[in-house]
């Protein structure tokens, strides 16, 4: 089933007054289930890809289908919507909510969806022992190693069972060690609830743990890899 | 965990900014509270001395005009019967007196001096609840049994010249049109508080005045309450259910009416008040407009972030002003309580400011500060409106942020 499908997608930025295309003609397709990793120097497109999975950037060109939605019609509220439930967003610089302890971090999407208090806490904790914290629960981030934000991060965007995690260089402010930890934890969650990742990384390490590797040059996929 | 909440942990992050917030809203408020506690006092002390100075509460005559041109022709005015309408005032709980009156302009003369004057006469009996600010400071109060004997404001006896024993000349138009001119001897001198009065009271027992003038009736009824703030009930009283009875015509007019000096100092004040409060909510608003844009931009990222994971436009927008709520709510509370704690520090420690003679008054006061419960409420909501009006900027900069760029955004 295609979860994700990019048909000849374009995008420019201006910069300086000047047009400067950053996605020229991009296709690609996400199967439900997989773990795809788009890799490629700096400035080659790939945030800006994931962005337009995510919904908080649109193409100029082509055609965007995620989940068969037309993301680009939809009102703030709905999109919204749709972010908040089916997809699962992951950071470089992990953004959590400063003045959240790990566990309120992890109950904010819940909240967002009107899930009762309960069921809140019931899913947060189990969320907690999934990524391993229930020992920090409530520390806030400051408090916290890279890896157990981390660690936090993916169990915020777990906790909604999304349909696909969006993850823009997941261990880029890791040690290798912690990197691998984080990435053997998502490989589980996507090997226990068929979760769909996709993966911007610059880490021959991420890109070993997915099934796909596409390779990005200028604004172009110009390789497709199985490892 | 609602938006309320969120705001609330928002606002212990960058302390130092959030008491420089603080401090703006919490001086600005207090500076309101004490501000109109004074001009509450101030007026109030007004209030009552305009009262207390032979204005009364009520006052009763039988035509408008009384009231504009009555002093100088009492005549036309005449109740039919003043004391069927003094009785039926009486009955109610709230009337404390009713003081039949005449004021007509006279001329005294001294030795060699004279001056026109305005001469009050009420029963002597009853001049001490009508004109309780009166303050005798030489020579003696009248007693029931005095007659052609008056009290000067003490303008009246430096301008001429007269003292307590003198005997003056009073001269002044009667009834029938003709001049009247009768001996008066000088029982004591009065300060009255206000300078308008002090130049030109002269008071003279009724009695004597009703026969010096030659009349047998009063054109005016002043009725002094309990309380001054019975003053519209009983208005509303005599004009719905005592004057549709009535034989005879009847108008009532309140002391506020009556009090020019007092309502315009009262309007000074408040236009006052309206200019201080607006240089504060602009200090305010500026305060917080900067502030909180500077959280803004700080936050960027975060935004972004509460954004990708699903936090609506209005969302960010409610937390924004959530804050903005918070911070008034506290900013208010803080200055109404501070400006409480400094008005009383005022009445007790220092009992009270002096003030030196506002334009019109003769003499200085001491001023106390009793801001109303009221206008303390009043003052919470100003803060935590304003607060909230002011925040919609910086949270509309936070709503238009382009999500992907503010995730960039280091
Ligand atoms: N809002 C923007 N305005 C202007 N230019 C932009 C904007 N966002 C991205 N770009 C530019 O688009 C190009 C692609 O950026 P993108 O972030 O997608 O690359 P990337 O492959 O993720 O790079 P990196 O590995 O450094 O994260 C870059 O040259 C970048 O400067
Ligand atoms: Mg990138």
């Amino acid at each position: 089933m295609v979860l994700v499908a990019l048909q000849d997608v374009y995008k420019d930025y201006i910069m300086a007054k000047t047009r400067v295309p950053v996605l020229k003609g991009i296709g690609l397709q996400l199967a439900a289930g997989e773990m795809v990793c788009l890799m490629g120097p700096s400035g080659s497109g790939k945030t800006t890809i994931l962005n337009i999975i995510g919904g908080i950037d649109f193409a100029d060109k082509g055609r965007v289908s995620v989940y068969n939605q037309d993301l680009e019609v939809m009102s703030d509220k709905r999109l919204s919507g749709f972010r908040n439930k089916t997809l699962g967003f992951i950071f470089q610089y992990f953004n959590l909510i400063p003045v959240l302890t790990a566990f309120e971090n992890i109950e904010y999407p819940l909240v967002l969806q009107g899930i009762e208090k309960k069921e809140r806490r019931r899913r947060v904790e189990a969320m907690l022992e999934a990524v391993g914290l229930p020992a920090v629960k409530n520390h806030r981030p400051d408090e916290l190693s890279g890896g157990q934000r981390q660690r936090v991060a993916i169990g915020r965007a777990l906790v909604t069972r999304p349909k696909l995690v969006i993850a823009d260089e997941p261990t880029g402010n890791l040690d290798h060690k912690t990197g691998r930890a984080i990435m053997e934890l998502m490989k589980e969650m996507n090997e226990k609830n068929r979760t769909t990742f996709i993966f911007a990384t610059h880490d021959p390490m991420v890109s070993a743990y997915t099934s796909r590797i596409l390779h990005l040059l200028d604004g172009a996929i110009v390789k497709e890899e199985k490892p | 965990m609602s938006t309320l909440f969120l705001a609330l942990r928002n606002l212990f992050r960058n302390k130092r900014r959030t008491m420089l917030t603080l401090t703006a809203i919490t001086t600005g408020i207090m500076a309101l509270v004490l501000f109109d506690g004074f001009v509450r006092y101030t007026l109030w002390g007004l209030q009552e001395s305009t009262i207390r100075n032979g204005l009364g509460h009520l006052q009763l005559s039988t035509a408008e005009e009384y009231f504009t041109t009555g002093n100088f022709d009492p005549f036309s005015y005449l109740f039919t019967d003043p004391d069927e309408i003094t009785k039926k005032l009486k009955v109610l709980p709230e009337v404390k007196e009713v003081v039949p009156q005449v004021t007509f302009s006279a001329t005294l003369a001294g030795a060699d001096k004279s001056g026109i004057v305005m001469v009050q006469a009420v029963p002597a009996e009853l001049s001490r609840s009508l004109l309780s600010f009166r303050n005798i400071i030489d020579g003696r109060d009248f007693t029931a049994a005095d007659r052609y004997r008056v009290i000067l404001a003490k303008g009246v006896a430096e301008k001429i010249g007269a003292r307590v024993g003198d005997t003056l000349t009073m001269m002044a138009v009667t009834r029938n049109g003709g001049l009247n001119a009768a001996d008066m001897e000088v029982a004591g001198i009065a300060s009255l508080g206000l300078r308008e009065l002090d130049n030109i009271q002269v008071y003279l027992d009724l009695p004597t005045a009703m026969d010096f003038l030659d009349i047998t009736s009063v054109p005016l009824l002043i009725t002094v309450l309990e309380k001054t703030e019975y003053t519209g009930e009983v208005q509303k009283t005599i004009t719905q259910r005592l004057k549709p009875k009535l034989g005879q015509p009847l108008v009532v007019k309140t002391w506020e009416e009556l009090a020019d000096y007092y309502r315009q100092v009262q309007e000074f004040y408040r236009s006052l008040l309206q200019i201080v409060r607006l240089i504060i909510m602009l200090v305010v608003i500026f305060t917080i407009v900067n502030t909180m844009t500077m959280a803004v931009l700080e936050r960027t990222r975060e935004i972004g972030t509460l954004r990708a994971i699903g936090t609506q436009k209005t969302g960010i927008m409610e937390l924004f002003l959530a804050e903005g709520l918070w911070i008034g709510f506290f900013g208010g509370i803080f200055g109404v309580l501070m400006g409480l704690a400094g008005s009383s520090f005022i009445n007790t420690a220092l009992g009270g400011i002096y003030i030196p003679p506002p334009p019109g008054m003769a003499e200085g006061y001491q001023a106390f500060f009793v801001p109303a419960f009221a206008t303390v409420w009043q003052n919470l909501l100003l803060a935590v409106t304003i607060s909230v009006l002011a925040s919609i900027y910086p949270a509309l900069k936070g709503v238009k942020l382009k999500i992907a760029e503010a995730l960039r955004y280091i």
